[in-house]
């Protein structure tokens, strides 16, 4: 088992981190690290996510403090203060981060302080300590929630009853997070809900502090915020639910509906009407495509969310056989993978798939090579070699997705279902 | 019980760090006080005379080895009496980055609640200078808000002593630490004590404690022992119970006033040039 990793799927800390704040209205970061390093945060997840950048500030246009040989040795911190100060005065920003790049962790520059010294005069700064080398995009995403959650989110609001925080679906690193987003929105709201996704609608820094009068977090993801769930919880006292997967389809999403209404204690009557209306609405266009829809053996390849629910969608809802899902993300806790195969291995009839945990693209491209009865790949581009190979049918749908342009598509709930439905068909 | 006092062990590689804290801290729970002693050196040596030996695993070691789901008890041990004892450890030598292993060190202790409410001190035993970044980590936000400095009437260790203050006084200015003083670990010079009273007050600081030169120390530290366990009513035993008593009573907190190498210079002379005959003051 090597220990080199092909084409990895993400970046570092830093590039988890710049999703956040790059989908969010009016962030900024600041980066303290080396000159490449925003280019390179941005180029690994916004750069191979269906070609959507964040709009405000991105890649070459976010302030840097570019730390070179001077600043290794002598400390970056001085240097730090001016591109700070650089920041607040050039950018129109609600909020800005200070990142902390390898070089600046090394060294062990106090960004904290830095940071507190601007608060100090007013000006909205928080120092995020971890640093690119700590981990993958994932955890970045985890990373910038728990800053959140220590400085910027407010405690002792009165709870919103039909407010609830949506978490998991993290954006760039899911192609599809806007429309995937705005899908859930839309449903939860049917139930009378609102929410707060951080990353549509203009939400900003306004959103995340008042986060903590939500009535519910919901973590749409089979393994990802646990830390940050549970440290929301003991310190704003908001409760998390987890549905372990992107609920894809009328089947899941019902069940996804159901959960959420049972720990909010919702009207089962507008529960059950909404479902009701929901699903007619899919199956009403399935019912009108029904002589030109094949059978197909799949394979997916994709982050454990993605994955999950897709394999369950086109099993489930569609009578699709599943041969085969690689989760293409590391993952570390082995209940996470439990969690992942009992809702792989749990699907309404069919036989369950081969499931393969492989973050590297040689490992993933055998997997696919040898399940020679394969006649329909779901994956991300760095699967349409494979698949052309192959000579079979491919579809992109998960990250790094290169080859299309995504501004509010969604495959996620029920709309969904019919758009991820659509492309598979698509002979273009 | 009172709020914790975190404080930070700071002085020239070789004086006495480690050996003065663990004596003070024999001295502290005799006291009835509960002590945490965690050790920034990757020599991981700050605890073998409360531990009786080197055996303790380091946090950095546990890390590389088991990764980082580990719990608190793997890399604390309990020492004499009690004393919660942790060793950061880190790279070999003449590799790796040791101030970033501090940090990272620091920051999984934190992670696993070995900050306990119980607690009243923590103390830190940071290696000889601070070169980096990294070894000033425990004087950063949220733990030690005091230091001591540990000198002797040697020329070298003063000139660290007041090194060390400049990177104090950097971190006072932004964060809330404070000296609370200069520790004297004797070696005897000449004049010693008058040389570390006017170096301390022109540090802007005080001589907190003078800890006279006793070989039951060396005695002590061979046995793997603190003297106040070695050899509990020697009169040694009983200049780290007062030490203790001084670190415990301590309120003078004070943002250091280092001084240039000249006005260093110039004291070193003063005390350096008198004579033996006269005015020798006890």
């Amino acid at each position: 088992m090597s220990d080199v990793l092909e084409n990895p799927r993400g970046g570092c800390v830093l590039a988890g981190i710049t999703d956040v704040l790059g989908a969010a209205h009016r962030l900024c970061p600041i980066f303290h690290s080396g000159p490449g390093c925003c280019m390179q945060a941005s180029a690994a997840e916004q750069g191979q996510s269906g070609n959507k950048n964040s709009g405000f500030v991105s890649s070459v246009s976010i302030p840097s403090s570019n730390m070179l040989e001077r600043e290794v040795v002598f400390g970056g911190i001085k240097k730090l203060e001016t591109t700070i100060q650089g920041a607040v005065d050039i950018m129109d920003a609600d909020a800005y981060f200070v990142l902390t790049g390898c070089t600046a962790g090394i060294i062990g520059d106090d960004v904290n302080s830095t940071a507190e010294a601007f608060r100090a005069q007013g000006q909205p700064v928080y120092a995020i300590d971890t640093p690119g080398f700590a981990g993958d995009s994932n955890l970045g995403y985890e990373v910038i929630w728990n800053t959140f959650i220590d400085q910027v989110i407010e405690p002792d609001l009165p709870t919103d009853e039909k407010l609830v925080n949506l978490f998991g679906i993290v954006p760039y690193h899911d192609p599809f997070w806007s429309g995937n987003l705005e899908e859930l929105s839309r449903i939860l709201g049917k139930l009378g809900l609102r929410v707060n996704t951080f990353f549509t609608g203009h939400q900003g820094i306004n959103t995340i502090r008042r986060s903590s009068s939500a009535a519910l977090n919901i973590i749409v993801n089979p393994w990802l915020f646990k830390g940050p769930a549970d440290k929301f919880e003991s310190r704003f006292g908001v409760p998390y639910i987890r549905y372990p997967g992107l609920p894809i389809g009328a089947a899941d999403t019902e069940r996804f509906i159901r959960q959420v209404a049972e720990a909010l204690e919702l009207d089962s009557k507008l529960v059950d009407q909404v479902i009701e209306e929901e699903a007619d609405y899919v199956y009403s266009y399935l019912a009108q495509a029904i002589g030109v829809l094949s059978w197909k053996r799949f394979a997916v390849v994709g982050d454990a969310a993605s994955a999950v629910g897709i394999t369950r969608y086109l099993a489930n809802d569609y009578s699709f056989t599943p041969l085969l899902t690689i989760i293409s993300e590391p993952i570390y806790r082995p209940e996470d993978k439990d969690r992942i195969r009992a809702r792989l291995n749990d699907l309404e009839y069919a036989r369950p798939p081969k499931i393969v945990f492989a973050a590297d693209q040689y490992d993933i491209n055998e997997a696919l090579m040898n399940e020679e009865e394969v006649s329909l790949i779901v994956g991300s581009s760095n699967e349409s070699e494979v698949a052309a190979l192959k000579g079979i049918q491919f579809i992109t749908a998960t990250f790094p997705l290169k080859e299309r342009l995504i501004f509010n598509r969604a495959y996620a709930g029920y709309r969904g279902s019919l758009t991820l439905t659509e492309d598979i068909y698509d002979n273009n | 019980m009172g709020e914790l006092r975190q404080i930070a062990i700071y002085g020239k590689g070789g004086i006495g760090k480690s050996t003065t804290t663990q004596n003070l801290t024999a001295g502290l729970v005799e006291a009835g006080k509960k002590v945490m002693v965690v050790g920034c050196d990757p020599k991981a040596d700050s605890t073998r005379l409360l531990l009786g030996g080197l055996a303790q695993k380091t946090v950095l070691d546990t890390l590389r080895e088991e990764g980082e789901d580990i719990e608190l008890a793997r890399i604390m041990k309990e020492g004499y009496q009690g004393t919660r004892c942790v060793e950061s450890g880190g790279p070999e030598p003449g590799v790796g980055c040791a101030g970033r292993g501090i940090i990272t060190s620091i920051g999984m202790l934190e992670n696993l609640g070995a900050y306990t409410k119980d607690l009243d001190y923590v103390f830190y035993d940071v290696l000889g200078d601070v070169v980096c970044g990294g070894f000033a980590m425990p004087i950063r936000e949220g733990k030690a808000k005091e230091i001591y400095i540990v000198a002797s009437g040697e020329m070298m260790a003063l000139y660290a002593a007041n090194n060390i203050a400049k990177g104090i006084k950097r971190y006072a200015k932004t964060g809330g630490v404070r000296m609370g003083g200069i520790i004297c670990n004797s070696r005897n010079v000449d004049r010693e004590l008058d040389l570390l009273r006017a170096f301390s007050k022109e540090l802007g600081t005080k001589l907190l404690y003078f800890v006279p030169r006793d070989n039951i120390v060396q005695r002590a530290e061979i046995n793997r022992k603190t003297v106040i366990q070695y050899k509990p009513d020697c009169t040694q035993a009983q200049e780290y119970r007062n030490l203790a008593r001084a670190v415990i009573d301590n309120v003078d907190f004070t943002i250091p006033t280092p001084m240039t190498q000249e006005r260093l210079e110039e004291i070193l002379l003063e005390f350096g040039l008198m004579d033996l005959a006269d005015d020798y003051n006890i």
